[in-house]
């Protein structure tokens, strides 16, 4: 036994194996270019880093998207948009808000998913989606409003 | 020429088959944790009707419908499995290809109801480029080009999560006034926790985090070109970033973070094991020793 330890191998690619993945490389780079540069949010995995990338003016103002429901119980209450709720999550409903507006049947998903994932729960016998508006002046937040922007009975 | 044949050589780099060995593991031990962490909204999301399904792309391409309950959970039960079994560095092609196709489909799932999210981009590049690596193990020394290009995919497309975002606030989408704007306010407003809603009434110190996320973004590409001891730095202050914004605004970027680590010298980990679990078991034998009593002089 030698106490020196051996000197590490190196492990080459053949030259097929290195054009291919050269290639590869430069295609999915390419995409990732062209998803950033003119591609659409649905290039996904290849589109735009739109998170977080818009302008806000400073004495703009922030929307906030909410959705509430009256129940079978006879209660007003906040839906959760999240995974544990009925899956939809809040920007998904803010995403396509003006396809909600425009068709408020579109939240039938809702009333179905916490039919079939909360059984046991009040059902959903009406939705509302509520905007809270908070003003900014020079970037700070001001007094909020609501505005209920669709209503729709489930059916 | 020579640049493009440079390109090439910095790309397949030989790097330690050892390294990308435990990245491996840790990105398939990840991958059914999103399932539940980052991407959980597919099951619940396949229980309502499908209305709101609005499939990205590669999706609409393959004319894949709106999901079904069974379709997910089977989806979940299998990338689950096949990570498991790729974690373990067996079947290396069947069940990597498995993760990647499957993962791919349910992170596109995932976008494919409004909201699509960047910070899946890193490891689904890692998915893809796991499972063409032969040969690596966690006490290996040797190196690999085969590695070296699979480990420089995955370190690109981090940064490349961090450059294009900067390009996309202020070319694409904010343009040059997305730093005198008032995006992080906004996003205080909506997602601040109790340690970021103070700061709405310092606006000044928003207005300079933005700067500071801007700067940060633009200055990643350096890390593809730092040494050992800049990449260990990187990697703290990119993890220390995402905590922060997890503390404050809620935003959560773990797939990321996860990728984060093939900056660093993750081939030591064995070895340091190794010399830790010596330590140990040393220890324990000097302390048996003394449990016996003094040692009796020869004769």
């Amino acid at each position: 036994m030698s106490g020196e330890p051996e000197p590490a191998a190196t492990l080459t690619l053949t030259r097929r194996g290195r054009a291919l993945r050269l290639a590869a490389a430069v295609a999915a780079g390419g995409a990732i270019v062209y998803g950033t540069v003119t591609g659409a949010e649905k290039m996904f995995p290849a589109g735009p880093m739109t998170q977080y990338a818009f302008y806000v003016a400073p004495n703009g103002q922030v929307d906030s998207i909410q959705v509430f429901a009256d129940t079978t119980a006879g209660t007003h209450v906040p839906v959760h948009l999240s995974p544990s709720g009925v899956g939809i999550k809040r920007a998904d409903i803010e995403i396509q808000l003006p396809a909600i507006e425009r068709n408020p049947s579109l939240l039938r998903t809702i009333a179905v998913a916490q039919r079939r994932l909360h059984p046991d729960q009040p059902q959903y016998v009406r939705l509302y989606v509520v905007d809270t508006v908070i003003p900014l002046r020079h970037r700070v937040p001001q007094p909020a409003r609501t505005v209920v922007l669709v209503t729709w009975t489930v059916t | 020429m020579r640049a493009t044949a440079a390109v090439a050589a910095w790309w397949v780099r030989p790097a330690p088959l050892a390294r990308f060995a435990v990245l491996r593991t840790v990105i398939y031990l990840f991958v059914p944790i999103d399932l539940f962490a980052r991407t959980s909204q597919v099951v619940p999301h396949a229980y309502g009707s499908s209305e709101l399904y609005d499939p990205v792309e590669l999706l609409a391409a393959i004319h894949q419908p709106a999901p079904q309950p069974w379709f997910v959970q089977t989806l979940r039960i299998v990338i689950i499995v096949a990570s498991l079994v790729a974690a373990t560095g067996r079947a290396r092609r069947v069940a990597g290809w498995v993760v990647a196709f499957a993962f791919l489909d349910w992170c596109c799932l995932a976008m494919s109801y409004g909201k699509v999210d960047h910070d899946h981009l890193a490891i689904l590049v890692a998915v893809f480029v796991l499972p063409t690596v032969p040969g690596a193990s966690l006490r290996t020394r040797a190196r690999s080009e085969a590695a070296g290009w699979a480990l420089r995919c995955i370190e690109v497309a981090v940064i490349a999560t961090y450059f294009l975002s900067a390009y996309a606030k202020v070319v694409r989408f904010g343009h040059p006034h997305w730093l005198t704007g008032a995006t992080f306010a906004w996003a205080v407003v909506r997602r601040g926790t109790f340690l970021a809603r103070p700061l709405l009434h310092h606006p000044t110190v928003l207005l300079l985090a933005q700067w500071g996320l801007f700067s940060l973004e633009c200055l990643t590409p350096i890390v593809l070109f730092l040494g050992r001891r800049g990449r260990i730095a990187a990697v703290i202050a990119l993890e220390a970033f995402h905590l922060t914004t997890q503390a404050m605004i809620r935003i959560n970027f773990v797939p990321l973070m996860v990728c984060l680590l093939v900056f660093l010298p993750l081939e030591e980990l064995a070895p340091a094991l190794d010399r830790a679990r010596d330590a140990v078991a040393r220890r324990a034998r000097r302390g048996r020793a003394r449990e016996w009593g003094q040692v009796l002089p020869d004769g």
